[in-house]
């Protein structure tokens, strides 16, 4: 699977990147976002962070195709995404919502079924594997049969990782690089499964090739799995490379206006200490 | 953990898709003979198997049995068969379109509308359109309402459009408002009516299969049936909508159709219905969260079983309608609304912390 999808890459011409190009987003006569430009890469984990209403969320709405861009575009693969059907993206590309709740009495499994809505017309070999595998992924295997809406937030939002990790569990017929998009994945989760959803989504990158895109709140978990980092503010790029070198406290400091201290993790990871 | 283990496992018990159907299936089939045999005029259930042979093999004899089974009797089966699946349908339709286990198909305008056009009918006809029943016939009052519910739904539709599309919760609140217009219109019509017209409007809000005549029976089930058949394509995007708007548009699914669709099956399924039945309450509200209840929330199986349930649930509350105070016939919505009412109550009470 890993050689496949190294031959795909040298085979491929069209870029491998999730590209916002001079894209704004206007709501009425507020700009949620400045023109940004911003490329993000496949085969890593990259962390959106930045201060409350700094537009993170905002700019993964256009990167999901959600929201249009008042101007400039959005490019998937090669790909401006105005000319891709919502059927094709999704084939390739989901989104971990902030919002997990889902109406009626769904079971986990129905939800995870659900993440393989977009392959129905041309299902894999393995469709009820998929599903399976998808669940013991983020280890909601046991709470299958349970109704979702009566479990906690964190199961939640684990079974709802299930189910996006189910929408793009292959690539696609023509090996088109795939896209995970996570809105805060760890808001609802504690302290060993935010680190277990982290892992998760960089062995993703790392093994499979696939674009991670992750709205983070927590600097020391964007610092100890991201691979690049974008920091937001004011609805602009205020500056993005290496987690270590943009989230310096110099920097850090500047942004959320607080006062920080670098240490390092036994490792050699840096970590933030917030007074 | 200890609420986790006192949890019960529901999904387990749910029953299985093939299982639903074919229990579906049986009742229907119990509550049309059941249906069939009671009325007015007993016919019997071995003169009516006598008739449906005589029928098939082309050798009526136009006894009384057969006629009043053949003209009076069938089609008000078919009626109640068709109107409860109609109606049935539209309100799962409804449900998860709107996310909601309270919607019914009446949210969108299209019982009201079709009310008010009748009560406006009923009351104006004489001085508003003298000429309408010179050409139309008994059909004047079926046609009127059929096209005030459209009316009022696409004003109801029209409303809730906004920039980025249908907004759900505009539609719901424009329902809302709309609906209580129509209802001070009604209240307005019925202050300005004679006595007889009132006794029409009454008779007409609570509903009943009184009224079947093959031609309009032909019609409606027509339109029923079409709108049935388009409304089961609906459940695998239905299902995803239930995750959201915007994470089933994330799945590919193209969220503004599916509204648009449930939206025309359901004006015209519970347009054509109410127009030749009156308001038959309930049915379309409690017929999905039985068979939730029962089969779980998937579409696939909610939307046939809710038909199926509407169905046999109107042939039994018209057979009893018919027979319960002979000679004279309860109306219709009465008995849908006392069945309906507990029941309702009881699912508040059960999911009042999740409404």
């Amino acid at each position: 699977m890993k050689t496949a999808i190294k031959e795909g890459l040298s085979d491929d011409v069209s870029p491998r990147t999730l590209e916002a190009r001079a894209a704004t987003c206007m709501v009425g006569h507020s700009a949620l976002l400045q023109p940004v430009s911003v490329s993000f890469r496949a085969g890593h984990l990259t962390a959106i962070v930045g201060p409350n209403g700094a537009g993170k969320s905002t700019l993964l709405s256009l990167l999901s195709g959600q929201r249009q861009p008042s101007s400039g575009s959005v490019w998937m693969n090669g790909h401006n995404l105005r000319q891709c059907s919502t059927q094709t993206q999704a084939r390739i590309r989901a989104l971990l919502p902030q919002d997990t709740t889902v109406a009626f009495e769904y079971t986990v499994r129905d939800v995870v079924e659900l993440g393989r809505f977009p392959h129905r017309t041309q299902p894999g070999r393995g469709e009820a594997g998929i599903v399976q595998a998808a669940m013991q992924a983020t280890g909601v295997t046991a709470l299958a049969g349970r109704a979702i809406n009566t479990l906690s937030g964190g199961e939640r939002a684990r079974a709802q990782l299930s189910r996006v990790l189910a929408q793009i569990w292959e690539p696609g017929p023509n090996a088109e690089t795939r896209w995970l998009l996570l809105d805060e994945p760890t808001a609802a989760l504690d302290l060993c499964h935010q680190h277990e959803v982290l892992r998760l989504a960089r062995r993703w990158a790392q093994d499979q090739g696939v674009g991670v895109v992750a709205v983070l709140h927590d600097l020391n978990l964007a610092l100890r799995y991201a691979d690049w980092a974008v920091v937001l503010q004011g609805g602009a790029v205020q500056s993005q490379g290496l987690p270590s070198d943009v989230l310096n406290t110099t920097n850090v400091n500047h942004v959320w206006n607080v006062c920080s201290q670098s240490v390092r993790d036994a490792d050699g990871t840096a970590q933030l200490l917030v007074a | 953990m200890s609420q986790l283990q006192l949890m019960p496992n529901r999904a387990s018990h749910r029953l299985p898709v093939t299982t639903v159907l074919a229990l579906g299936a049986v009742l229907v089939m119990l509550s049309l003979v059941a249906a069939s045999a009671r009325g007015a005029f007993d016919i019997g259930i071995v003169s009516i198997a006598r008739t449906m042979w005589a029928l098939a093999t082309g050798t009526l004899d136009g006894s009384p049995d057969q006629l009043i089974f053949l003209n009076i009797r069938l089609p008000r089966l078919v009626l109640g068969l068709v109107a409860g699946a109609g109606l049935g349908m539209s309100g799962a339709l409804m449900q998860g379109m709107f996310r909601n286990p309270l919607a019914d198909p009446g949210l969108i305008g299209v019982s009201s509308g079709a009310a008010l056009a009748a009560g406006i009918t009923i009351v104006m006809g004489a001085l508003w359109f003298p000429d309408l029943p010179r050409s139309l016939g008994s059909w004047t009052l079926v046609l009127m309402a059929f096209a005030g519910g459209l009316g009022v739904t696409a004003l109801i539709y029209v409303l809730s459009q906004s920039e980025g599309g249908t907004r759900i919760s505009v539609m719901l609140l424009a329902g809302i408002a709309i609906n209580a217009l129509a209802g001070a219109g009604l209240g307005f019509l019925s202050f300005m009516a004679t006595d007889e017209q009132l006794r029409n409007i009454q008779f007409w809000l609570l509903g009943s299969l009184g009224g079947a005549r093959w031609s309009a029976v032909g019609l409606v089930g027509t339109i029923v049936l079409m709108a049935v058949g388009a409304g089961l394509t609906m459940a695998r995007p239905l299902n995803a909508i239930a995750l959201g708007e915007a994470q089933a548009h994330l799945l590919g699914v193209d969220v503004e159709r599916v509204k648009r669709r449930a939206v025309l099956v359901t004006a015209l399924a519970v347009g054509a219905v109410t127009a030749c039945t009156g308001i038959i309450g309930f049915i379309g509200l409690v017929a999905p969260h039985c068979v939730r209840l029962i089969a779980g929330p998937d579409h696939r199986v909610v939307l046939p079983a809710s038909a199926m349930l509407g169905a046999a649930l109107v042939l039994l509350a018209d057979s009893v309608a018919r027979t319960v105070a002979q000679p004279a016939e309860l109306p219709l919505g009465v008995l849908t609304a006392f069945v309906g009412v507990p029941f309702f109550l009881l699912l508040l009470r059960t999911f009042r912390g999740r409404v």
